[in-house]
């Protein structure tokens, strides 16, 4: 069943056509990578799926539901929640408040919303950080702690954007290996990556944008092997 | 990159204090002068910015004559008890319309 | 990088025992201390404590910085004493009168303002108070314009048939202000430890990220606003009933509005007692000058000669410097204690701390 259905998607700023007639389905429980080059509308396809701004054109439906127009608050609460690019800690708050924030979206208990951000603390690997300032973490940890804050949410449909960016190998893994947890727990994802070896890792299906538009989509090796990609990819290096 | 911030900033400020006290002294034969006669310009200078278009000199002198007809109209029309209301009114459609102002290098 | 700790937060027995000690005291003051100046700074430092602890709520935990705070305090004093002096309501009635007139007031300002961010937003603030000013200033009719409203009496406060007070001394009006200074501070510290609290410092520190998160940014801003002006139109009420006189420059002023911001800066801006010390350090030290107390205590000390140019020089003219000392004290606090004295005190007893783990 498609929990996530992008119809002929288009966002124009002005006379640019951010991202034009992308259609691509998810399915319940699957990771889908969303790979291009610098540019390409990733992003921008983020933020009209989560109501960050309407789409141009097309229709975007969440679990059977037209999402257009729905601002980010409402997106989230029915199940769809976004990390973002640049890491947005709330930096005067601890970790734990950090999360509890995302928990409170389900409940109004600071009791029972403490114990559901230390379950999600858990899952990151930060409870030695629970008591830490959001704004006093190394980039690594921001970025676990903002995976942990919107698990807290309970999404049925995480989009991770770049959450692997700005990392060493190390962490990388790490992130890897929690990306792969989080399939475990049934939630699907939706991943931006540029890391081209990460994304052959975790992605069942991955969608190539370019320029806007949608490239290619398939299977890692499809994806792989496919001329236009490569080229979209060798193409951008040239220059 | 080679430009020293602070001491760019140092004579913005400079320059844009000796202009404000330029503009003092020419309205001073025709206006009462007290010590807080500062503080009604400080909002107005500000709308005259956003008006124009803060970054852009040009904007800044449209809009100094802009608001100076606002007044002198609104003065008229609406008795001069009002006639600052309709600068601040301007002032917020500006903000909320068009906050880059009329010729204004925004970098949002 | 080092942990917070959850001091603020927790209840520990001897801050609550020093809270009720103090609170008794203050209950007190007024049977033992008669002297009627002292009473005077005190309810002056009320009123700025509620409306500092106002603002406080929508600027320091929500992070909307109003610079237009007056548009409340005089909305909420205006209704007040415009129904108790022409429409002879009694005030206890006038004040959520005024209260009310306050929300609507924020909810309309708040649907211009909340559209605009950062700097934006407070010039907005500013704009939209000195609209309110200077409409108070024409709409003569209404509010008497610039000869302001004078009260000419206060009616007495009667529980069933007996007479409570009559409003003549000062001392109902330290108690009003005490029992609102110790409602605000509740309500400021129950905020801060609920839902609505975690909320309001989301949206300070990151408003999309909030927004991404489930929070409805208009609503809860809106929340903050509106509490945020019934508390400032509640100290504006009790000022106007106090000084018994009220007009569109004092009560709608751009000046009011930078006092109430910078009282709460200096204190420690998103903390329950920044707007206490806040109030506690600026109102005797603007008064002070005002009095000319400064002044003669610098002659008294032998320090100046009373006849000396400067010695005259200040005596004349310190009185006026309150405003330049404000503005010396605000660059002060800025750059060397950003987070007010609340801000320094944490930052000390986390070195404290810390010194005691090595």
């Amino acid at each position: 069943m498609a929990i996530l259905e992008i119809k002929d998607v288009s966002k124009f700023f002005g006379g640019l056509a951010a991202n034009l007639d992308v259609t691509f389905e998810i399915q319940k429980g699957m990771i889908m990578g969303l790979i291009g080059p610098n540019g390409a509308g990733k992003t921008t396809l983020f933020n009209c799926i989560t109501g960050y701004y309407p789409p141009s054109r097309g229709e975007i439906v969440f679990d059977g539901r037209r999402m257009n127009g729905l601002h980010p608050d409402a997106v989230c609460k029915l199940g769809m929640a976004r990390t973002w690019q640049k890491v947005r800690p709330l930096a005067k708050m601890t970790v734990v408040d950090n999360v509890m924030v995302g928990a409170l979206c389900r409940t109004n208990s600071l009791a029972k919303a403490r114990e559901m951000a230390i379950e999600q603390i858990k899952v990151v690997h930060l409870e030695n950080r629970e008591a830490f300032q959001a704004g006093s973490l190394p980039i690594g940890e921001r970025k676990k702690l903002e995976v942990a804050r919107v698990l807290a949410t309970q999404p049925k449909l995480l989009l991770l954007d770049e959450v692997m960016g700005g990392l060493n190998p190390a962490e990388s893994d790490e992130i890897i290996q929690l990306i792969l947890d989080i399939k475990k727990l049934g939630i699907t994802q939706m991943v931006i990556e540029h890391d081209m070896k990460a994304i052959m890792r975790i992605s069942d299906r991955i969608v190539v944008l370019n320029s806007g538009e949608k490239l290619a989509e398939g299977s890692p090796e499809e994806i792989v092997s496919n001329k236009a990609v490569v080229h979209a990819y060798l193409g951008e290096s040239n220059a | 990159m080679g430009i020293n911030v602070k001491r760019m900033s140092i004579i913005a400020f400079g320059l844009g204090t000796a202009l404000a006290a330029t503009a003092g002294s020419l309205i001073s034969p025709t206006y009462y002068i007290f010590p807080q006669v500062g503080s009604v310009f400080t909002l107005k200078a500000f709308v005259i910015t956003v008006l124009g278009g803060m970054g852009s000199i040009v904007g800044a002198t449209l809009g100094g004559v802009l608001i100076g007809i606002a007044e002198s109209v609104g003065g008229v029309y609406l008795g001069s008890g009002w006639k600052d209301v309709i600068v601040f009114i301007l002032f917020l459609l500006v903000l909320l319309f068009k906050p880059s102002g009329l010729l204004g290098t925004s970098k949002d | 990088m080092r942990p917070l700790t959850n001091n603020m937060r927790g209840i520990a027995a001897i801050p609550v025992l020093l809270g009720l000690v103090t609170v008794i005291v203050l209950f007190l003051i007024p049977k033992f201390v008669h002297s009627t100046y002292a009473l005077h700074m005190m309810i002056l430092i009320f009123i700025s404590i509620i409306m500092g602890s106002g603002w406080n709520l929508l600027g320091g935990y929500t992070g909307q910085y109003s610079v237009g705070h007056a548009a409340y305090f005089g909305a909420g004093t205006y209704t007040t004493m415009i129904l108790l002096q022409y429409h002879h309501l009694a005030p206890w009635y006038g004040v959520w009168a005024g209260a009310i007139m306050a929300v609507i007031v924020a909810l309309v300002i708040g649907s211009i303002c909340f559209r605009l961010r950062g700097p934006y937003f407070v010039l907005a603030s500013i704009a939209v108070a000195e609209i309110f000013r200077v409409s108070a200033l024409n709409l003569k009719n209404l509010t008497n314009g610039a000869e302001g409203i004078l009260i000419t009496e206060v009616p007495p406060l009667r529980i069933g048939g007996m007479v409570i007070t009559d409003f003549m001394s000062k001392v109902p009006f330290y108690y009003a202000g005490l029992v609102i200074v110790l409602v605000v501070i509740l309500v400021t510290w129950r905020v801060q430890n609920s839902k609505l609290g975690y909320y309001f410092q989301a949206i300070r520190e990151d408003q999309d990220a909030a927004h991404s998160l489930g929070i409805n940014l208009s609503l809860y801003k809106n929340i903050a606003l509106s509490l945020s002006a019934i508390f400032t139109s509640l100290a504006g009420s009790l000022y106007g009933l106090y000084v018994g006189f009220i007009d569109p420059g004092t009560v709608l002023g751009l000046d009011l509005s930078v006092q109430i911001v910078m009282t709460v800066i200096i204190g420690g801006i998103g903390t329950i007692f920044g707007p206490v010390i806040g109030a506690l350090v600026l109102v005797p030290f603007s008064e002070a000058l005002r009095s000319n107390m400064i002044a003669q205590a610098l002659i008294d000390s032998g320090l100046v000669r009373e006849d000396s140019g400067f010695g005259v020089f200040l005596k004349e003219q310190l009185s006026h410097a309150h405003v330049l000392i404000y503005g010396i004290l605000l660059v002060v606090v800025i750059m060397y204690m950003p987070d007010g004295v609340m801000g320094f005190i944490k930052k000390l007893a986390a070195k404290g701390r810390k010194v005691e783990a090595a």
